[in-house]
Parts: C-alpha cells; sequence; structure tokens
C-alpha cells in the first residue's frame, strides 16, 4: 500500500490556494486544518501484512528471500511523477547497501512474531514512520504503535516520561541538538548493531558527531540529517545579469540589484528560513557566523564563548543577517521554518539559504509554484555562501530515533529503527520529498540518488567541512541558544543599536548558564565542534568526496 | 394639564384580542376620571394608549386639541403609575424621584429641592438613600407615585396604584392621592376594578366592559341611572336586582309579571316599553331601594328570607318569591331565615331595561 | 476530650484534595524557585533568591510584564464596548436575530490556536487575503509580524474576533433577562435612549458586566497562543505567558520556571484580589 507522504504539505498549498479566494473557505478551513493536527494520535495496529504486491513485468529481485515484498523499494514509496522525474527502474533498488536487505528476518520473526513495539514520533514527520509500519510489521510479525506528539512540546514530554521513566515508549524520535540531555536514559546502540550487522560507520561523521558520547558510545539510529545549502532561482539572477553569489558580499550585492526588479514583480531578493526570537535567532545567526572562522562558540580550551569572534566575524554576520531581513518579506524577522517554507514554494523569494527540503519540495508540482516541471524557474542548489574563509563550513542539524533504558523491547526497537532508517528507505525519503533527509555516506554521495535529491550532492560535497548549528554538545545546549539568540535578536529588532553589544550581551548570558552548571569550575574540555576536528579525535577518516 | 380626548379607539392584540372597541371619551382639564370596569376588560390597555406605550390599531388620542397618536411617549409628558409597584431597581430612592427631571434636565439645585419636598409630602424621606429595589411593595409604589408626580405633566394616570400593596398602606397612599388631587389640580385618570373607590374619588366615572365604553357619567348618574343593565349590576354592592318579566296593559296601569313577582306602573310613567316588541323586559331594582314589611302591606309581594347577612353597617336579605331570587339591603331590619316577609318596589326606584340590556326608563 | 467537630470532619477530603491539587504544587513551586535545578541535571543545588534576582533583573520579564498588562488593557478596551454594542443590538427583535445570535457564538467555539493561525493565513504577506486587499487599495505590503503596533494590532483583532463573542453572549443574556417594565417607566418619565441606557441598563447588568469582566482580565494576563503565532515573542510582543514557556518550560528549567511562576501567581493574586475587592459590592 502506498501512502502519500506529502498529504500534509499539500493540503496546505491547495488551502493556500483558497486562502486568495475567500475568507469563509479560510475560517473552514483554519479549523478544519488545526482539526487535523490534534495532540496526540495513536494509530491502531494494522495487521494486514502485505506491501503493494509488484505487478507488470517480472519482478527483479537481487536477494530472492520470501519477504523481499517488504524491502523499501521506489515504486512501494513513490509518486508517480517522481518515478517519472528520476528515470528509475522503479522496481530496482537505488542504494549499492542496506542493512534491511541483509538481516535474517526469519530468524527475527520466529522471536517476535505477535508482540509490540511503541514509538513516539514528532507530529509533523508522523508520515514518515507510517510509511514504512506496514513493512515493518510484515517483515517482523510484531506490530508497531505510533504516538505523535506535537513537534514543540516533544522535547518536554519525552524529559518528563524519560526522568519519570515510565517505560511508555521503545523508541523516540530524539533531536540531535538536544541529545546530550537524552543521554543518560538511551541505550547504546552499538552491541545490537553489531549483531545485526549494521553498519553504522556508514552514517557521516558530520551527523554522527552530535549523538556521540564521550566513550563512542551512539544514542540512534540517524534518522534525518539536515545541512544547510545555498538555494536560487537561476532565472531571476540571469534577467538581472547576475551570477550566482558565492560570498556573503557577493549575496547582499545581488539583492541590492534585484531588490526593484522584485518589488515590481511581487518578489523579495531574499527569504529568511528562521530567525523568530530565541534559539532560532541564534541557528539562523550562526550559520552565517561559523563561515567567519574565528568566532567559536566556545574557546575550545576554556568554556569562554566567543560570539564576537577575534576578528569580529560574528558582528560581521549578525550585521548580514540583518541585512538579509531587509530584504526579505515584511516580518521575516520572526520567521519561523513554516512560514519561511510557505514564501519560498509561493516563489516570493529569489535566494535563501535552507536545509534540503526547500530544494527537493521546490521540484514538487503539487507543492510549488516554482517547480521546475511546470514553470520555467531554474533550481540552483549551491554550497552555502562563504565569509573570510576558503571553506565554507556547514550546518547540522539531526534528528535520531533513540531506545531508552526503560524500554523492555529494546532489541526489536532497534530492529525497527534500523528498518525505518535503512539506506533504502532514507533515500526513498529523501527522494519523496518529505524533509526527512538520509545521512549515511553510501547515499548522499549516490549520483542516482541525485536524481531524486538533487541537494544531496551539495551536501557530500561540503558535510566534510561542517560545524554543529547548535552550541557546544552539552545538555544545557537548549537553554544557551534560547538565551543567547534572545540576545542577538536584540540587535535584529533594534532595541540594541550595537550588534557587538548584543553579541558580548549573549556571551554573559551564556557564561552564567555555564556558571550555574557548574562547568567552569570543572576543567574539562569543551567537545569539538567541526567535524574535522571530531574525526581527529575519534581516529576516523573524514568522508570526503 | 390638559385635556384628554380619545377619538374612536380599537385596540387588537395579535390580531386576535380585542382589548379596546371603538372607545371616544374626553376628560376635562384638571378633572378625575375613573375607570372602571372588571379585570380584563381593556382598562390598562387604554392606560398604555394613551401614554403612548401602545400605538392604537385604530383611533387617535388627543392632549388639548393637538393630536399625539404619533408621538412618542417619552416626549408625551404623561406620568403614570403602574399596577404592579415599577421602580428602578438599582438606583436609590432618591434617584428614582429625580430621575424625571433629570430627564428634562432641570438643575440639580431644583431636583433637589422638588425631590425633598415630594419626599416629605409622600413620607419617604427615611428611604431616599436605600435602593429602590429593595423596599417593599408599598414603598416601591410609593415611589413610582412620587415620580409621577413629581414633574408637572399633562395628565397623571394611574392604573389600579392600590391594587398590590397591603391594606394599610393602601389607605395611606390614597389619602395622598385625594391630597395631590386636592392641591394641583392635575387632569387624572384613576383606574380601578373597586367601585367604592371609584364612586368616591372620580369626579366622573366611566365604566368599562369587553374593551367597550359603556357608560361615562357623574357617579350620581351612574348609580341611580345606569346606562345598562351591566351597569346596573356592576355598579353596587350587592349590584341591581335584575328580574326579568312579562307586561301587559290592565287598564292605566301596565303590569310587569314575573314568577312570584307582580308590579305595576302607571301607563303614562310606562309607556315606552311598548316598544319592545319581544313583550319581555327586564325590571330593576337597587337592592338598598327595596321596601321590606313583616305586616300585610299593599301591593306587597310575599317572599321568604333564605340567607341572612350581618355585615356590620348594613344587613343583606337573600329573598326567595317563589322562582325569582332577589336581594334587599337594609340597615335596621332583623329577620330570621325562614321568616315570611312583604316586599315592595317603589315605583320612583324601578328601572327598565330592554332584552339587549338598555335602559328603557 | 473534646470531640471533633463532625463537620470539620466532613470536610477533611475537600481539604486534602485542595491540598494535593494546590497547595502541594504551589509549594513544589516555591521550593523548586530557590534552587539550581534543571530536569537533565541530577544535581539540585540550593541557590536561595538567585533565580528571583535573575528573573527580576531580566529585560525580557519587564518586557513581557509590560506587553501583557499591555494587551491586557487593548484587548479589554475593545472587546467590553464591542461585546456590550453587540449584545444591545442582538437584544432586540428583528428578523433573523435568532441566527444571528448562534452565528455570534461561532469563534467562542474555535479552538484558540486555531483561530490564530487562520488569521495568520490571512494576513501573510503577498499571500493573505488582507495584505491582497491592502495591496489592492495602494497600501502596500503591511508587515503584520515584524513591527510592534501592527503586530499588537494584529494579536489585538485575534483576541478581540474570539472573545467579544463571549462578552457579547454573556452581556445578551443578561440584557435578555432585563424586566420590560423599568424601560416603559422610563419612556414615560420622559428619558432619551442614552439616558436609559446608562442609568437603567448598565446599572442592571453591571454585576454581570463586572464578572465577565474580570474573569477576561485575568484570562487576557495569560495571553500566548496569538503571540506564538505572530511573532513567536518577538519585537517587543512577548508577554508573561510567552516568556515563561520560552525561558523555563522549554529549557527545562524547574528553578528559573518556578521563580517566574511565583511572581506570576503572586501578581495574579494580589490582581485578582484587588478586582474582586473593588466589586465586590457590584457582584452582590
Ligand atoms: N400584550 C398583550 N397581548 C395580548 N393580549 C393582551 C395583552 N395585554 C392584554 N391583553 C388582553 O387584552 C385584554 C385587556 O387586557 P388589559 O388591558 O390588561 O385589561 P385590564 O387592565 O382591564 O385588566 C385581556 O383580554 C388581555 O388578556
Ligand atoms: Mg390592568
Amino acid at each position: 500500500m502506498r501512502r502519500d507522504l506529502s498529504e500534509k504539505s499539500v493540503g496546505r498549498r491547495s488551502f493556500l490556494k483558497v486562502a486568495g479566494a475567500t475568507a469563509g473557505g479560510l475560517i473552514v478551513g483554519g479549523v478544519a486544518g488545526y482539526l487535523l493536527n490534534p495532540g496526540e494520535k495513536v494509530w491502531t495496529t494494522v495487521t494486514e501484512t502485505t506491501t503493494k504486491t509488484v505487478t507488470g513485468t517480472a519482478t527483479v529481485s537481487p536477494t530472492a528471500v520470501p519477504w523481499e515484498q517488504y524491502f523499501p523499494r521506489a515504486d512501494r514509496i513513490m509518486k508517480d511523477w517522481e518515478l517519472k522525474w528520476t528515470g528509475w527502474d522503479p522496481t530496482e533498488y537505488i542504494t549499492t547497501t542496506d542493512w534491511v536487505r541483509s538481516i535474517d528476518w526469519g530468524k527475527v520473526k520466529s522471536k517476535y512474531a505477535g508482540q509490540t513495539v511503541t514509538m513516539a514520533c514528532e507530529g509533523v514527520d508522523i508520515s514518515a514512520p507510517q510509511t514504512f509500519q506496514p513493512g515493518f510489521q510484515g517483515i517482523s510479525g510484531a506490530s508497531l504503535q505510533l504516538f505523535g506528539i506535537p513537534p514543540e512540546t516533544l522535547h518536554e514530554k519525552l524529559m518528563a516520561e524519560f526522568t519519570a521513566g515510565t517505560g511508555r515508549y521503545d523508541t523516540a524520535e530524539l533531536f540531535g541538538a538536544w541529545a546530550q540531555a537524552y543521554f543518560p536514559y538511551m541505550i547504546d546502540i552499538r552491541p545490537f548493531a553489531q549483531t545485526y550487522g549494521v553498519d553504522l560507520k556508514d552514517i557521516h561523521p558530520a551527523f554522527r558527531m552530535m549523538n556521540t558520547g564521550p566513550n563512542g558510545e551512539l544514542l540512534g539510529v540517524v534518522e534525518d540529517a539536515d545541512l544547510h545549502s545555498f538555494i536560487c532561482r537561476k532565472n531571476l539572477l540571469d534577467k538581472a545579469g547576475l551570477k550566482i553569489p558565492t560570498t556573503w558580499d557577493e549575496v547582499l550585492e545581488a539583492c541590492e540589484v534585484l531588490k526593484p526588479i522584485g518589488a515590481k514583480e511581487g518578489w523579495y531578493p531574499w527569504i529568511t528560513y528562521y530567525s523568530a526570537k530565541g534559539f532560532l535567532t541564534f541557528w539562523y545567526w550562526g550559520t552565517i557566523a561559523v563561515q567567519f572562522r574565528d568566532v567559536t562558540y566556545t574557546r575550545l580550551d576554556s568554556w569562554e564563548p566567543n560570539f564576537v569572534g577575534d576578528e569580529e566575524g560574528g558582528v560581521r554576520a549578525l550585521e548580514i543577517h540583518k541585512k538579509l531581513l531587509e530584504y526579505s518579506p515584511p516580518g521575516s524577522i520572526n520567521n519561523t521554518y513554516e512560514l519561511g517554507r510557505e514564501q519560498w514554494l509561493a516563489g516570493l523569494g529569489a535566494m535563501a539559504t535552507s536545509h534540503q527540503c526547500w530544494p527537493r519540495q521546490s521540484y514538487d508540482p503539487e507543492l510549488s509554484k516554482i517547480s521546475p516541471l511546470n514553470t520555467d524557474n531554474i533550481i540552483e542548489i549551491r554550497p552555502y555562501p562563504k565569509g573570510t574563509t576558503n571553506h565554507a563550513p556547514e550546518n547540522i542539524t539531526t534528528t535520531y530515533l533513540g531506545i531508552p533504558k526503560t524500554s523492555k523491547q529494546q532489541e526489536l526497537a532497534f530492529l525497527w529503527s534500523v528498518y525505518m532508517n535503512s539506506q533504502e528507505s532514507s533515500a526513498l525519503m529523501g527522494c519523496h520529498g518529505t524533509g526527512v533527509e538520509s545521512g549515511f555516506v553510501s547515499v548522499i554521495s549516490n549520483p542516482k540518488v541525485w536524481k531524486g535529491q538533487p541537494a544531496y550532492k551539495n551536501i557530500w560535497e561540503t558535510a566534510w567541512t561542517a560545524a554543529t548549528e547548535t552550541f557546544v554538545y552539552i545538555p544545557e545546549a537548549y537553554a544557551i541558544e534560547e538565551a543567547a539568540g534572545a540576545e542577538i535578536y536584540r540587535y535584529l529588532d533594534g532595541s540594541e543599536p550595537s550588534a557587538k553589544k548584543a553579541l558580548q550581551n549573549a556571551e554573559a548570558e551564556v557564561r552564567k548558564i555555564l556558571d550555574k552548571a557548574g562547568y567552569l569550575k570543572t576543567g574539562i574540555k569543551p567537545p569539538p565542534w567541526t567535524v574535522e576536528d571530531w574525526c581527529k579525535e575519534h581516529n576516523e577518516v573524514n568522508p570526503k568526496p | 394639564m390638559s385635556k384628554i380626548t380619545l377619538k374612536n379607539i380599537t385596540h387588537i392584540y395579535d390580531k386576535r384580542v380585542k382589548a379596546v372597541d371603538n372607545l371616544s371619551m374626553e376628560v376635562d382639564d384638571g378633572k378625575l376620571v375613573a375607570l372602571l370596569g372588571p379585570s380584563g376588560c381593556g382598562k390598562t390597555t387604554l392606560m398604555r394608549i394613551i401614554a403612548g406605550l401602545i400605538y392604537p390599531t385604530s383611533g387617535d388620542v388627543y392632549f388639548d386639541e393637538d393630536r399625539f397618536t404619533d408621538i412618542e411617549p417619552e416626549r408625551r409628558n404623561v406620568a403614570m403609575v403602574f399596577q404592579f409597584p415599577v421602580v428602578y431597581a438599582t438606583m436609590s430612592v432618591y434617584e428614582n424621584l429625580a430621575f424625571p427631571l433629570r430627564a428634562k434636565k432641570l438643575g440639580e439645585e431644583e431636583i433637589k429641592r422638588k425631590v425633598k419636598e415630594m419626599a416629605e409630602f409622600l413620607e419617604l424621606t427615611p428611604y431616599l438613600e436605600m435602593k429602590a429595589g429593595k423596599q417593599n411593595a408599598a414603598i416601591k409604589q410609593m415611589t413610582s407615585l412620587g415620580r409621577a408626580i413629581i414633574r408637572d405633566a399633562r395628565c397623571v394616570l394611574l392604573d389600579e396604584p392600590l391594587t398590590n400593596i397591603d391594606p394599610h398602606s393602601r389607605l395611606i397612599l390614597r389619602e395622598k392621592i385625594l391630597r395631590y388631587r386636592a392641591e394641583k389640580k392635575q387632569t387624572i385618570v384613576y383606574v380601578t376594578h373597586d367601585q367604592s373607590e371609584a364612586l368616591t374619588l372620580g369626579d366622573k366615572i366611566a365604566v368599562m366592559n369587553n374593551g367597550i365604553l359603556l357608560q361615562y357619567d357623574t357617579s350620581r348618574n351612574v348609580y341611580e341611572r345606569p346606562a345598562s343593565s351591566f351597569v346596573a349590576y356592576f355598579i353596587g354592592n350587592p349590584g341591581m336586582n335584575l328580574i326579568e318579566c312579562a307586561f301587559k296593559k290592565v287598564g292605566s296601569k301596565i303590569v310587569f309579571e314575573s314568577d312570584g313577582i307582580k308590579v305595576s306602573l302607571p301607563y303614562e310613567l310606562a309607556k315606552e316599553v311598548e316598544k319592545e316588541t319581544s313583550g319581555k323586559v327586564v325590571l330593576g331594582i337597587r337592592p338598598e331601594h327595596i321596601e321590606l314589611s313583616k305586616r300585610k302591606v299593599e301591593e306587597g309581594m310575599l317572599g321568604t328570607c333564605v340567607l341572612f347577612e350581618d355585615i356590620g353597617i348594613t344587613k343583606v336579605l337573600n329573598l326567595q318569591l317563589n322562582g325569582t331570587k332577589v336581594r334587599a339591603k337594609n340597615p335596621e331590619f332583623e329577620v330570621e331565615v325562614g321568616e315570611k316577609l312583604y316586599i315592595r318596589f317603589p315605583e320612583e326606584r324601578l328601572r327598565i331595561f330592554n332584552s339587549k340590556g338598555e335602559i328603557i326608563l | 476530650m473534646r470531640k471533633l467537630n463532625p463537620g470539620l470532619l466532613m470536610s477533611i477530603p475537600t481539604l486534602l484534595f485542595l491540598f494535593f491539587w494546590f497547595f502541594f504544587p504551589f509549594l513544589y513551586n516555591i521550593y523548586a524557585s530557590m534552587h539550581y535545578w534543571t530536569l537533565y541535571n541530577p544535581n539540585i543545588q540550593f541557590i536561595g533568591a538567585e533565580n528571583f534576582i535573575d528573573v527580576l533583573s531580566s529585560i525580557d520579564f519587564r518586557n513581557s510584564a509590560f506587553a501583557s498588562f499591555f494587551y491586557t488593557i487593548i484587548c479589554f478596551a475593545v472587546e467590553l464596548p464591542l461585546g456590550l454594542g453587540i449584545a444591545v443590538l442582538l437584544s432586540r427583535e428583528f428578523k433573523g436575530v435568532g441566527i444571528a445570535r448562534v452565528i455570534i457564538a461561532i469563534p467562542i467555539l474555535m479552538i484558540p490556536i486555531g483561530t490564530s493561525i487562520m488569521w495568520k493565513l490571512l494576513t501573510m504577506p503577498k499571500l493573505g487575503l488582507l495584505q491582497y486587499f491592502s495591496e489592492v487599495l495602494g497600501f502596500g505590503v503591511i508587515d503584520f509580524y515584524g513591527n510592534f503596533w501592527l503586530a499588537s494590532l494584529l494579536i489585538l483583532l485575534i483576541d478581540a474576533w474570539q472573545w467579544t463573542p463571549f462578552f457579547a453572549i454573556v452581556l445578551l443574556a443578561a440584557l435578555v433577562s432585563l424586566p420590560r417594565e423599568p424601560y416603559e417607566a422610563a419612556k414615560v418619565d420622559g428619558a432619551s435612549p442614552f439616558m436609559v441606557f446608562t442609568k437603567i441598563t448598565l446599572p442592571s447588568i453591571q454585576p454581570v458586566m463586572v464578572i465577565v469582566s474580570i474573569l477576561r482580565v485575568l484570562d487576557l494576563l495569560k495571553l500566548a497562543d496569538p503571540i506564538f503565532v505572530v511573532t513567536k515573542g518577538g519585537s517587543g510582543t512577548e508577554t508573561l505567558s510567552a516568556y515563561i514557556w520560552r525561558v523555563a518550560f522549554k529549557p527545562l528549567d524547574i528553578g528559573y520556571g518556578g521563580a517566574v511562576a511565583v511572581l506570576y501567581w503572586i501578581l495574579m493574586f494580589v490582581l485578582a484580589n484587588i478586582l474582586v475587592r473593588r466589586f465586590k459590592s457590584v457582584i452582590q
């Protein structure tokens, strides 16, 4: 059975079209739209175990096993237009390696048939696990229960469940930025990986570093691996006689040229991915600030926050951030991810920086007004604009599927997490435009996959230079980002006229939190914050193209 | 202070209930008219039409010579006291009394003086600062009266002001109304279903039934020459005896006969009845006008006392004359139940009505 | 030995319930507020009044207190008169008044966050219907999300759209249950419609008005949903509730959150007491 992953997004887009038409429809739609997304959903277990049986031409199956019908495969996930667009043979696997195809599921089934495993999912991404639920239930004989939790409360909810030790969830989606807060409550998945021949080293170090503990223990399998790129509508730049910018100075110059043209044609030079007060401000500024290598979130030897930068690169980044807001639609200072995405896909901007989702969704003719498939738009994906350095360090966010120590189904939970997040399934999710992106080296480096998710090419080429998007990986990361973001925001909204002062205030706030939490006394070194440093510390090879 | 003129007023509620039926009357400037009639006959409706709270289905209201039918109540300058005491519950008694004056935009000093005067007059001074809503019905009605008479309205409409308060307060309130009237010479329509009240207060009495104005005259005339058998029966306590009789001319007399009743009148006096083709009329005599005797009297009819009520100032006898029942009233007469009496209807006291109830004689 | 008062005995379950539902969390909150305590750090340290000092010296706390009062005042100042006006209109008898009374109740039935989202969709630059009209009429794109005054206007619109009917319906119920007689008396007494309204109608519904107003004001002080949707707390629109959520609830800082909550509680308690005391006589 094929499930439409972008159902919700499509619903929202067509809803927007309605918004232009009638206010009455809006009111009804507003209610309906909300009702579609209630607090917590529980899906009843699907007992029928068949996925789509392949019809037509003979099934070509590399490993002829009885449970092949449950393997993730393009024709079982993708939409028709997507299959046509990629030009793949829909009955062939697009990945070279996939651990789902090598696990002995017969043995698994005899052990776990009839048992139940539960999962806590972030509300908006519920379609991802749902897609793989029937397949997993078929291949393991177990049943899977999904609990959707609204994203804005997921973190608190999980922490409350974990600290209370309820054992309610056997596996949970964990946001990498806050991974350190979860560590005490999660198992190390490496032993299970060993047992089932799951190659965890295939996870790119850029997406592994946040979820690795001090002793190398791994929190979970990567489910969503996000990295920023620069995207633009080349056709608009061409028309204005502009080359695709590669530095921030060029970006701002291009904005200045595009501004009057956009004003006439009803679009803006820039779309702000997110900037709203708090951690989003910190992240957006951070993605720019890391292009100026002198900025270190903490001085690596002393925990001393350094947002201003030795050469004041942080100040420069904050000024760029504020300038970009002026080239964005009004109100972008408070943009959240959702609003920025609406604006980009509605064709309100010429350039933006974003994770992989925007580029890929730009192509979707049902989702996007700028799809190259049915308009004359040309979507270009490039490395992040440079600051003062030659390398453009990227900025990472990840989601992991972790297994709490309190789970009574740890092994089954592990099997579900690797089934749902295998190379093939993650590649398909990325190419399906769900916004859930693959973090495996074997996937993002695979040119065949690039046909379905063009952003991966750029990700593969730049991931090795990446730095963390968040503050260093300590449990207080969120509090720190929130506090620092609020201070930085004051420069953006004008209540603090000096960018430098705003950053210094942010440093002071962070110092206070670190002091309270005791870091300044312990003398332990902060963890590394670039992929290069991390690989050195863990004796790993940093995969480069 | 104005003359009130009502011209052919008809009011029909909900297209079904005819509450006032083609009613015309005039209330002269400075007079008190008592509007009398049984419950539900349309008195309140008529008052509300005069006040402007109801727009009549047809007909017109005039004050002096000006037509006011289309004028809003707030611009009529008519004062009204309602049957059920109405006060502005959230205001003090003082503010209640001041309300119509404030509506007239009088100065604060003048208001204060007038309210004080009125409170004094109505003995409301101790209550002035209290919430009107918290007072008993009597104080409320007194307040309501004060509100009506504190300003110089065109006329004052009092819709059964005493009906819903206790008997003691009723006396005080009535006294206040009388004193006010004596001092002010205001045009007043006083609605009541209490006839003694009507007869004692009114310069003129208007008797209504079923929305129709039956008689509008001085109290003496209403009592002595009721315009109809209804009025005859309605006024008086007990009302006039009404006896249906056949009549025939016997020599120079006309003889009226019913079961146990036989009365004759000189032909010259009663010849009007001959126009009555049905051969039947209604004979009327007030109980207090019936002559009683224990000894045989000339032309006396024999009856038996079946009920004797001593109501203090007077006594009421229920008499059976064969098939006819008659009530008599006499302050002195003592009689045992079952005793036989001789009864006489004095000629000059007899009233004769036709079969429609209209007075003939 | 003194015998135990049976009345007291009977109320023990209630008192216990109150204790666990109200006093216990409250005392716990006070305890938390005096400690460095986060959900992810097992070490809880006593730090005395430090959290309180931090909260009170925070610019954001002071700004959000201001914003809370600001929105409470403007929303209340718009919703009460508007609601009263609607109630007065709907208290008259005219054709279709029944349907009008039902329609006016619809916004209350909507989920608050849904209302906010609906308005956000209406005001999205270049995409929302309101923005479309604004451009057609030559006002250009309006910065409803990034400008304090315009964002406040939108927040006011959202709150008023949802909660004006609350005033309207409660006041309407009060109006239609008023006795008719004083109105007739007032007409006869020569009062103008304005005088009737101010001297009779308003005083008569004043107790109801005071009660809904107190409820609404206390509710407005907790305003958060439209803030999250419109600005995420940016551009000076962050209210106390939004602030608590951002700095305490979200980072799982029980101690700091406890301190803010205690201050917030004191504020609400004082305010509620002032209001109730001030209007006690009216309510009774
Ligand atoms: N608002 C009304 N709607 C319909 N019928 C009414 C209304 N008011 C009074 N009536 C009817 O009109 C008639 C006269 O009523 P009313 O004027 O109150 O009489 P009264 O004051 O003499 O007792 C009665 O039959 C009464 O039932
Ligand atoms: Mg009446």
